[in-house]
């Protein structure tokens, strides 16, 4: 199975009236407090978006997503990672997410 | 102390500003959901590792993590906060912030022992 097919497969979708062209996917840990101001921000804004918790997936799993992140954005990975159409934030950035997904 | 609770996590970590003479976030919301972080990874892992960071699971490989991390006395004394912004520096407060974002100073070769050590699972 590709990456993108694993990575379709692991996602959970969070509804919102705002689906945008952006195909937002944010990469969290469930533990995070920053991934919860990311989600939250998402989440208040009414974006429709996509999430994968990697804290909770299986370790082989865990592995192939970071390598695929860390090779096709060129940086290291920390969380939240957010990326959609126009491009991509590592770290909780909500000024950058205003920037991005403005559609 | 049982670090597995909230209240014990709490102690514990008001125990670790003390005696490093820091503060703690005060915005409870963000207090919390750090606490609740910590309390999950202590459960998992049997030890608090950092929330904000992915831990291997294996303690020898995440050892710098493990709450207080070895990150946060340098950044507390160049950002005022750690990477989380548990602790925060006694004059954060003064800057007129609610949070601040603190650039990862963890090397990459640690990141990557952790990758190397996920992709041996197979």
């Amino acid at each position: 199975m590709s990456v993108e097919d694993l990575i379709k497969k692991l996602v959970k979708e969070v509804d919102g009236e705002k689906a945008i062209e952006e195909n937002v996917i944010v990469f969290t840990l469930s533990t995070c407090m920053w991934c919860k101001k990311c989600k939250n921000f998402l989440n208040e804004s009414s974006m429709k978006y996509k999430y994968i918790d990697v804290d909770k997936i299986d370790p082989v799993d865990k592995a192939k997503i970071i390598e695929y992140l860390k090779n096709k954005y060129q940086t290291r990975v920390s969380y939240p990672f957010l990326i959609c159409e126009s491009g991509h934030v590592v770290g909780y950035n909500p000024e950058k997410y205003k920037e991005l997904l403005k559609g | 102390m049982d670090m597995e609770t909230k209240e014990g996590m709490k102690k514990y970590v008001s125990q670790v500003a003390e005696k490093n003479k820091w503060i703690l976030n005060k915005d409870q919301q963000t207090f919390n959901d750090l606490i609740d972080g910590l309390v999950d990874n202590k459960k998992k892992f049997n030890y608090q590792s950092c929330p904000c960071r992915l831990a291997s699971g294996k303690r020898d490989l995440d050892r710098d993590l493990i709450c207080p991390c070895d990150y946060a006395p340098l950044d507390i004394k160049e950002y005022g906060a750690c990477y989380c912004n548990l602790y925060l520096s006694h004059n954060f407060y003064e800057k007129g912030v609610d949070f601040i974002i603190v650039p990862e100073r963890r090397p990459v070769a640690k990141e990557n022992a952790v990758l190397a050590y996920l992709n041996q699972k197979t």
